[in-house]
């Protein structure tokens, strides 16, 4: 190793900051740059939710600062194309450039060296290429809303042909190519930190850091890796062909016989088929789908073990379910297909399988509670993130086997039901293993503490404001009222269920509001934070064995691993009169 | 801390009751089932998996909560080393997996008594094209067959008769969109360039009670004592407030002093102050984005006693009414020929 990579200290600004080779400084670049695009989702979801409360009522303040523009109508108001352009964007943004750079950019590139006991990833370079072609991605789709006729609109899964022809709605005109070629360089960024998570699990472990001694959280990234290297090429490969149906005029996804408004024959050549589409765009996004909860799920796991004092629960059952949903989330992506034409004997195929998947998610929840029983608990602000995410977690995961009864499926499918069944997993779920890993890990990444009362507001008020926010959401599914209408009130047999959309609404805008606490914790303790010793919690990683913060090439001496991540309250640790012994601590005798 | 800690999870459990039991109030509820050919199974499936996972709810959240204050820090507590048990494991893995499997079979059987062929008697076909924003629809004519010259087509008005098996072939002109009635169970997406199927059953009719104002449902049966208004009366929708909330009535419309009512199982002439009822249809809703109108793509649908039924198809035969017939010969016929073969 170099002496330049060993002290980036020495190295310019530029060098450190903008084309870093330390994995910290990258995964720093991602942090901040999902904080932005995350404070941009949540405001479009906050625009969402007022239009669903106060259909056609102006939007205070914004509306009339942004008459003409954007998403609002002369009189400041949510206009019906300006409502499809925030839902869309609302959910393109939180998947591509916020959930995913966040748990496997942010946290995994941060965390993975430091577990697996190496200085930085296999490969620095292709590390931070990573990060710029993902903020290229980002600034794409974010120039989209700057283009006359909107952004996309077409929904964030883009089907054919609305999001092809661009007659059939203003946002598939460039609009619906910007974000062809945002989410090619997302998900090509996806690829490429999968590529390198891979190769330095692999082959960079410290020595005696076996197979079944590493943490958690770094197994949970080390099979979302196989996602994002296998599953993500069909994703580029299907953005592709639609981009050449756009822009060459071809027709992979357009039929024969295709006509516009004004009953004019299009589509190029005819004979593709916009069920290709679905396949494709699913085939990756079911996957993604795990991508967004496997990383919280290693991070939950280690936080809970940790507080709980207690080594984890079935450490090979956890890492052979996460293998198993990796194995059965590739043949899953049908279920999102029963009403759509294809043929009713697939679909029993993917009702199996889907079903099944249920079984390595239920035995995760299962180990959880298995880790607690009998635990020396600690409520830390991590650990109180983690057992909400263990808690919402278990909502999603019983609603989807909903989705996966096929004949209940026809009935919820494209309903609010879907909408509460993905937030509580991707939100409640992973976004909360996310604020639990931030309080974790503030400590290692910037020698502070945060503080401990602003955490614990933040905590409650956004547990309580996401079930107000997302659990009502299952009672319009079970209404029958559908996703992605500009408004509800036209149908009269959705007219029942209005007063819960203003309940959800102000509770939405509650968590928004709650999300400002986290900032200011965020800034305080940057600041003001406690001073922070190099292992605050008494937590066995390989990441506490070094300073806080963590120096820029992680440890002075690669360590020696003697033992599992999980010894807490052990014989070992009982010789040392302490209930927890470091990974690389040599064996009390 | 520790104690501040406990008031605040304490707080943040009192917070959570209340709306809990608000939400369990409305918990469960689907729209009005009125499907009688599987629809009742539908809900059944539906509520022995709300039950089912209710349990486990209880089971898995109770026991997080319980674990959570039995076990949590004190003085003294010293936390079991133990890295699993295997057994268990075993356990907890193999019961879900029996149940799910369990659960498949259940599903399965439903699943392919809804998208396999309708059974009984020929069902009634209607053609369904779908395009930005509106529902087509066509009924083969007397002479039973598509594409002939006594088909009748409308526009964002569908008519069944009640009890009678239908089965819907549609397809989309434009993007694709998505057939949901949601009182009969039945969604499919209308994609261009192919054929999709379904079929369905309504044994109800929707009727609006002039009296309380309000939306009820009768087997024709139960409709025989009563006078429905088939014309007249036209509905009035008037926004509350802000919300977008409406109430709705039904009031007289235009200045006829006798108009068609159903009564007794005959179609008679009354004045209009007469109704008790007037025969509404159910909504039939687009649930996949198809454009900026999506929101507002709703079709009617009228499930009808034989009478009123007979009395729209001659009605239609007679006026050979062909709503947006370029639709359907310019396009459907001309691109999709195979479409119409039985």
């Amino acid at each position: 190793m170099s002496e330049t990579t060993l002290s980036p200290s020495s190295q310019g600004f530029f060098r450190r900051f903008f084309w870093p080779s330390d994995h910290k400084v990258v995964a720093y670049q991602y942090f901040v740059t999902v904080a932005l695009f995350m404070a941009l989702g949540g405001f479009l979801a906050m625009l969402i939710r007022w239009q669903l409360a106060y259909p056609g009522a102006p939007v205070p303040l914004f509306g009339a600062l942004m008459q003409n523009h954007f998403f609002f109508d002369g009189a400041g108001r949510i206009s019906p194309q300006g409502y499809l352009q925030l839902t869309t964007m609302h959910g393109t943004i939180m998947i591509f450039l916020v959930m995913i750079p966040l748990l496997t950019g942010g946290f995994g590139n941060y965390l993975i060296p430091l577990q697996v006991g190496a200085r930085d990833m296999a490969f620095p370079f292709l590390n931070a290429l990573a990060y710029w072609i993902y903020l290229a991605g980002g600034l794409v789709l974010f120039a989209s809303f700057f283009l006359a006729q909107g952004a996309s609109e077409a929904g964030w899964t883009a089907y054919a042909p609305l999001s092809e022809v661009s007659t059939a709605t203003p946002g598939s005109g460039s609009g619906q190519v910007f974000w062809l070629i945002g989410i090619f360089l997302a998900g090509f960024s996806s690829s490429l930190s999968g590529m390198n998570f891979l190769a330095t699990i692999a082959k960079m472990r410290a020595p005696g850091m076996t197979w079944g001694r590493l943490p958690m959280t770094t197994w949970s990234q080390l099979v979302t890796a196989f996602f994002q290297v296998l599953a993500t090429p069909v994703l580029a490969a299907a953005v592709s062909l639609m981009f050449m149906d756009k822009v060459f005029g071809t027709s992979f996804f357009l039929p024969t016989g295709l006509h516009d408004s004004d009953d004019q024959l299009i589509g190029g050549g005819g004979g593709g088929h916009p069920l290709l589409w679905q396949h494709l765009f699913w085939f990756y996004s079911h996957p993604a789908v795990y991508i967004l909860v496997l990383p919280a799920m290693g991070i939950a796991s280690d936080l809970i073990s940790t507080f709980a004092r207690k080594p984890l629960f079935g450490y090979k059952a956890m890492v052979a379910a996460m293998t198993a949903i990796m194995g059965l989330g590739f043949v899953v992506w049908g279920h999102h297909m029963f009403v759509s034409g294809m043929s009713p004997a697939m679909a029993t195929g993917f009702a199996m399988t889907t079903l099944l998947i249920a079984v390595p998610s239920g035995v995760k929840v299962f180990n959880w509670l298995g880790t607690l029983w009998r635990a020396n608990i600690h409520l830390t602000l991590p650990m109180l993130y983690a057992l909400a995410f263990v808690s919402m977690f278990i909502v999603g995961g019983l609603s989807g086997i909903f989705m996966a009864a096929t004949p209940v499926d026809v009935y919820i499918h494209d309903t609010y039901y879907v909408i509460a069944h993905f937030h509580y997993v991707v939100f409640g779920g992973s976004l909360f293993a996310s604020f639990g890993a931030i309080h974790y890990w503030f400590p290692k990444m910037t020698g502070r503490m945060m503080n401990n009362k602003l955490g614990l507001a933040h905590w409650a008020i956004s547990l309580l404001a996401f079930n107000g926010t997302f659990f009502p959401m299952h009672l319009l599914g079970e209404g029958g009222e559908m996703r992605r209408l500009a408004t509800s009130t036209e149908y009269q047999y959705l007219q029942p269920l209005q007063h819960w959309n203003v309940f959800i609404t102000h509770s939405a805008f509650l968590l928004g509001a709650a999300q400002f606490i986290f900032l200011i914790n965020l800034i305080y303790s940057l600041q003001k934070g406690e001073k922070a010793p190099a292992n605050p919690w008494g937590a066995n990683g390989l990441e506490w064995t070094i300073p806080s913060p963590a120096p820029a090439h992680n440890f002075e001496k690669i360590p020696r691993v003697y033992r599992g991540p999980y010894e807490y309250s052990g014989p070992e640790a009982a010789k040392l009169g302490r209930d927890w012994i470091a990974q690389d601590e040599e064996p009390p005798r | 801390m520790r104690d501040k800690r406990r008031w605040i999870l304490a707080a943040l459990a009192l917070g959570f009751a209340p709306g809990a039991a608000w939400a369990a109030l409305d918990f469960g509820t689907l729209a009005p089932d009125l499907n009688s050919a599987y629809g009742g199974q539908v809900d059944s499936l539906y509520g022995l998996l709300f039950k089912l996972v209710l349990l486990l709810f209880i089971g898995t959240q109770g026991a997080l909560a319980l674990f959570v204050l039995l076990f949590r820090h004190k003085k003294g507590r010293a936390a079991l080393y133990s890295h699993g048990h295997p057994a268990a494991e075993w356990i907890w893995t193999l019961i879900p997996v029996v149940l799910l499997t369990g659960l498949y079979f259940q599903q399965k059987k439903l699943w392919d008594l809804m998208r396999g062929p309708a059974p009984g008697a020929a069902p009634l076909t209607v053609q369904v094209f779908a395009e930005q924003f509106a529902w087509h629809f066509r009924y083969a004519g007397p002479d039973g067959v598509f594409g002939t010259a006594d088909d009748f087509m409308t526009v964002n008005q569908m008519h069944v008769r009640a009890g009678e098996n239908v089965e819907i072939h549609e397809s989309a002109k434009d993007v694709i969109h998505s057939f949901f009635i949601p009182q009969a169970r039945l969604k499919q997406d209308a994609v261009p360039g192919m054929l999709s199927s379904a079929w369905f059953e309504m044994d109800k009719v929707a009727c609006w009670d002039l009296k309380r104002q309000t939306l009820v449902y009768f087997t024709p049966e139960e409709l025989n004592p009563k006078k429905v208004a088939l014309e007249g009366f036209a509905l009035n929708a008037q926004k509350k407030d802000a919300t977008g909330e409406k109430s709705y009535r039904y009031l007289p419309f235009g200045k006829a002093s006798k108009v068609d009512m159903l009564y007794e199982g005959k179609i008679v002439r009354l004045p209009p102050g007469d109704a008790d009822y007037v025969q509404c249809p159910v909504e039939i809703a687009c649930s996949q984005l198809c454009g900026i109108g999506h929101y507002r793509m709703i079709g009617y649908l009228y499930v009808d006693t034989p009478e009123t039924y007979s009395r729209w198809w001659k009605q239609m035969v007679k006026d050979k009414r062909r709503d947006d017939e370029s639709k359907w010969t310019g396009i459907w016929d001309k691109d999709y020929p195979q479409f119409n073969q039985p």
